[in-house]
């Protein structure tokens, strides 16, 4: 090919030629962010900017998050001096808020992975720009949970004792213990994900690096650890991302495995059930989806990426939250048959007092939101093409899961068979505790947002270079190529 | 004679591609010249060899060091401290499975992470041929030529369409500095591994509450307590207080009684009365009233309680201890015996 | 592994319990079990290592009431031995006893409720022991603080000091040396204990060929070493 007839890189290239077509080519590029090319210094703008954008409403959101957690660390420190017994825990439930909250976080925190990990080894293309802001809810939720989990200790201050190292006790951990296990997955998990959205991180750290000055520069300059884009830094890179890929699904799918087996290992009726492994899981997708649209319905109003995050995003995702419903409905459903058919005694008095019981609002609650909601309204196109609809249906769905495991946790554990022994749980200082959590992860993510790019720019730009538009007869069809 | 760094940006693939070519006709090395870019090329698309990474068989070594890390774990420490807990063996199938799955992964991840880094020389220190126009789109070309070549290789792509042409004395190659790069790492890595040592082994000690060494219990060589009922079992032996050094009773010599006489009219007289009957000066002020020392009770008591009560104090009575010596005190205790 | 040299043993017999507790105030002064106030059982955390569950039978005026005092069964496959990350709870097989290990008890309370019988507590605050019940503590056992799970233990103490003595005394332990705080009490007698490897003692002649004998909850495969008696009907009112 001669000087004369270089070829266009993808963003310069012009419209195809005939009317028919054009309009067409003009829907398609609406529709699609992959195949509606911006100039790469645009997209880096568009990406960069809303970091700098922190408007006086954010500011008054981040004082008040920070005020709610400071109230959780006081109430923290207060549970650590005086003593457990300022929540509402008792006996027999010896597991309240903290462990729901635990296994809600970790919960939320697969869709990320899932995002990141399964739909770049399925090669799923609406995944490029929210992978990265789907991995900040794993990453944030992980730290909640860990956090979670330390509140629930009774002597915090000896929680080290559970790392295996050796020591003058004359102790290993006991790796007989389900949380040791849960340990050891949460730990493996919490790196791997940190290390993956690093990775993935690094070209765009470049990117930003190139295109700030002052503290961004210097810190961005650190952290992209001089990445230039190499042949050889992008050849280890894609390798890495891939076997990273390959790894952390099968860990995604053996961490909440694992934490339901926290659950599954004990003999407590309604706990140990042997569907709890792949229930979790789906459980764990199911509100991690809807968390992450949750999450992009908000940055995308709030940090204008409109142009990144589209109709199709959110169709794919609401798709997939309509799927993983019937999934959790056919795991639920499998989880109560089995004991309400075998008629244990136990499992029939937990049964009644779900379905006529004190519980009886909560568990209808649950089973709309998680059951009845999504089946009534995601197969509708319009509703998932109506955000404000979509993110109302997935908080709903937040609601009925945090229910869920608030079902198995404190409720499950309060009828044993030994009924002088039942209990009721009320939770105190675990409420102010859950509600810092909660404002812990929102602050954390919006910081987060100000000072990394949430969009991942190279894996869109590199979608862009390798999708097109193919004409078969009259239509034009997206086509997409794949280098090897 | 020196090197040149010489950088061209191109617009997109099918230049870079052509120039690379032209390089290669020029007769300059396929390492000397470097691509870099913002969006991942394959090595297919610019006419390159494909780079030889060796992730795999590093991400499998650390797969196998995080598989030997497991079975230490789960199969060799609890040989080293054995404890038998609900009935299960010793190295239990299932979750030995699970630890080792686990741990296996983390190795792979791990050793994944790491490669990359020392594989590319991360975190590159030193000054670097770049341009930042790389992440805004445009494709770099690098060629470090010799000065000879320099002007061809300039001349080459300028014909091919670079723009932005960036000529400079070559610089030290940013390769390894492995020293300063493994010790920034390894900062990171060692100190709060260090600090979190000098915790765990109770160098460094945080006085935090609810420790159970110190018990509101009262021990049985601990005072002060409430008297002992007369049936409880006497003390045998010599004194021990606690934090005080252990005190062996005196003979009652005359000497021995003679002082203790005379200690007893100064320091016991004046409550006990001087034949000790309990109806000194000051008897009428207490209630109950100082004890009879003549009496049976009193005198049944062995040397060793006596020497407790002007130790410790009993009841109304104050400790002595801080007027009379210990064997000073082991004075008294004869001289009471002799006031039956 | 150790060899089991004994099998401690305890036996209640359900049809002499008549429910006076003495057994419960017996081990709170043995064991330094905290006083925990009204408040605190409302909110369902009364802590009694043995506590005595009563149960009511029959209609007004025919009612009778039953008693059963539940502690901890010292399972030998105990549900909440391999639970604790920081094996703060093992067993003993030389002499088969569940031990609790204080110091190394981080809280975790998952042994609270892998524990079918719900014997375990956890000390949700400090204890307050107001004067003078503090001068009243027993030395011989930790005072436990907030934040660690506690369970009868047999009164392993006395077994401790019993074999301590028999060993300087020179003599292997004789059975009767050995009598935790509520067996003490037990003024009906209805609390036996005792080792049922040694064929001469209380525990195993009254086993051996017993139709009157059951265990809590068997079906869950622990092996308590808690044996029930209960053949006829105990009577508090008729």
């Amino acid at each position: 090919m001669s000087v004369n007839e270089v070829e266009h890189p993808v963003w310069r290239r012009p419209l195809l030629e005939g009317e028919d077509l054009a309009e067409q080519a003009e829907h398609l590029k609406r529709r699609h962010l992959l195949l509606d090319p911006k100039f790469p210094w645009e997209m880096n703008d568009d990406a960069l900017k809303p970091m700098y954008r922190t408007s006086p409403s954010f500011w008054v959101i981040v004082v008040a998050l920070s005020g709610l957690v400071m109230m959780g660390a006081i109430t923290w420190f207060r549970q650590i001096y005086w003593g457990l017994g300022i929540t509402g825990l008792n006996r027999p439930i010896y597991w309240g808020l903290f462990l729901v909250n635990t296994v809600y976080f970790i919960g939320i925190g697969h869709a990320g992975t899932f995002i990141s990990a399964a739909l770049r080894v399925l090669k799923i293309e609406w995944r490029r720009p929210i992978s990265r802001a789907a991995e900040t809810i794993t990453l944030f939720g992980l730290t909640a949970a860990g956090l979670s989990i330390l509140m629930h200790l009774g002597r915090v201050w000896k929680f080290y004792w559970l790392l295996p190292y050796p020591n003058q006790r004359q102790l290993w951990p006991n790796f007989h213990s389900p949380l040791m296990w849960d340990f050891m997955a949460i730990l493996t998990y919490l790196t791997g994900s940190t290390l993956f959205i690093y990775l993935g991180l690094l070209p765009d750290l470049a990117m930003a690096r190139d295109h700030t000055v002052g503290w961004r520069y210097r810190l961005y300059s650190i952290l992209s650890l001089g990445w230039r884009g190499t042949e050889k830094e992008w050849a280890y890179h894609k390798t890495a991302l891939d076997i990273f890929s390959y790894v952390i699904i099968p860990v995604m799918f053996s961490v909440h495995t694992i934490v339901s087996w926290d659950f599954a290992m004990s003999i407590q009726p309604g706990w140990n059930s042997t569907i709890f492994g792949p229930y979790f899981i789906v459980g764990a997708l199911f509100s991690g989806v809807a968390a992450v649209i949750i999450v992009m319905a908000i940055i995308r109003k709030s940090m204008r990426l409109e142009y990144f995050l589209r109709h199709e995003h959110f169709d794919g995702m609401a798709k997939f939250l309509l799927i993983l419903s019937f999934t959790w409905a056919y795991f639920y459903f499998s989880d109560y048959i089995v004991p309400w058919y075998n008629g244990e005694p136990v499992m029939k008095v937990v049964f009644d007092v779900l379905r006529r019981g004190w519980a009886a609002p909560l568990w209808y609650l649950m089973l709309f939101c998680n059951l009845l909601l999504p089946v009534a309204t995601l197969w509708s196109r319009r509703v998932r093409s109506n955000t404000a609809a979509l993110v109302m249906v997935c908080i709903y769905i937040q609601i009925g899961m945090y229910l869920e495991r608030y079902f198995i946790v404190p409720v499950f554990l309060g009828y044993n068979e030994l009924p002088f022994s039942w209990g009721t749980y009320i939770p105190r200082a675990g409420v102010l505790l859950t509600i810092a959590s909660f404002a812990m992860i929102i602050l954390l993510y919006m910081l987060f947002s100000r000072v990394v790019p949430l969009i991942p720019v190279w894996e869109i730009l590199e979608g862009q270079i390798f999708q097109g538009l193919k004409r078969i007869g009259r239509a034009l069809l997206p086509a997409r190529s794949e280098p090897h | 004679m020196a090197n040149r760094s010489i950088l061209g940006l191109f617009h997109e693939a099918t230049s870079t591609a052509d120039t690379i070519d032209r390089l290669r006709d020029l007769g300059v090395a396929e390492e000397a010249i470097t691509v870099m870019s913002g969006v991942p090329y394959t090595p297919e698309i610019l006419g390159r060899r494909p780079v030889y990474e060796r992730l795999l068989p590093i991400a499998l070594l650390g797969a196998v060091g995080g598989f030997l890390a497991a079975l230490f774990l789960t199969v060799v420490t609890p040989h080293l401290y054995p404890i038998e807990v609900g009935g299960q063996p010793l190295i239990p199938g299932p979750p030995t499975i699970i630890i080792v799955f686990e741990f296996t992964m983390l190795g792979t991840l791990l050793a994944t992470f790491g490669g990359l880094l020392a594989e590319i020389a991360f975190p590159a220190v030193g000054r670097q041929d770049y341009d930042h126009r790389i992440t805004e789109g445009h494709i770099g070309v690098l060629a470090v030529v010799d000065e000879a070549l320099a002007d061809q290789v300039e001349g080459a792509l300028k014909e091919l369409g670079a723009h932005h042409l960036k000529i400079d004395e070559a610089h030290h190659v940013p390769g390894p500095r492995p020293w300063r790069r493994l010790a920034f790492v390894g900062a990171f890595a060692v100190v709060p591994t260090v600090i979190g040592l000098l915790f765990a082994y109770s160098v460094l000690v945080i006085p935090l509450p609810n420790q159970m060494v110190n018990q509101p219990s009262i021990a049985f060589d601990q005072g002060p307590r409430l008297a002992a009922p007369a049936e409880a079992v006497p003390i045998q032996g010599p004194v021990l207080i606690d934090g005080l050094p252990a005190s062996a009773p005196v003979p009652a010599t005359a000497d021995s009684l003679q002082r203790g006489s005379i200690l007893f009219s100064i320091n016991c007289a004046m409550c006990h009365g001087q034949d000790g009957g309990g109806r000194g000066n000051l008897s009428g002020y207490f209630n109950p009233p100082p004890a009879d020392l003549t009496s049976e009770r009193v005198q049944g008591l062995t040397d060793q309680q006596i020497f407790l009560v002007l130790t410790q104090g009993r009841g109304l009575m104050p400790s002595v201890a801080e007027n009379l010596l210990p064997v000073e005190r082991w004075d008294v205790v004869n001289h009471v015996r002799t006031l039956r | 592994m150790e060899q089991p040299e004994r099998k401690w043993t305890m036996i209640v017999d359900i049809d002499k319990c008549t429910g006076c507790a003495a057994c419960v105030v017996a081990c709170h002064a043995e064991n330094n079990v905290p006083i925990v106030t009204e408040q605190e059982v409302v909110r369902g955390r009364g802590q009694h290592w043995i506590r005595i569950e009563r149960y009511w039978s029959g209609e007004y005026p025919h009612v009778k009431a039953h008693f059963l005092p539940i502690l901890c069964q010292h399972c030998e496959n105990a549900p909440c031995e391999p639970v604790c990350p920081a094996y703060a709870t093992v067993h003993s097989p030389r002499e088969n006893l569940n031990l609790q290990i204080y110091n190394r008890c981080i809280g975790t309370r998952y042994c609270g409720n892998n524990c079918p019988y719900k014997v375990r507590f956890f000390n949700y605050f400090d204890p307050n022991f107001v004067e003078p019940q503090d001068q009243q503590l027993n030395p011989d056992v930790t005072v436990r603080s907030a934040g660690v799970m506690e369970k009868c233990t047999f009164c392993v103490q006395r077994i401790r000091r019993a074999e301590e003595k028999a060993l300087a005394e020179g003599h292997p332990l004789r059975e009767d040396e050995v009598v935790p705080a509520c067996v003490q009490t037990c003024p009906t007698g209805a609390l036996v204990f005792g080792d049922l490897y040694n064929p001469e003692s209380q525990v195993a002649k009254l086993l051996e060929p017993n139709n009157r004998k059951f265990r809590l909850l068997e079906h869950l495969g622990t092996l308590p070493s808690v044996y029930y008696l209960k053949g006829g009907t105990s009577r508090v009112s008729e």
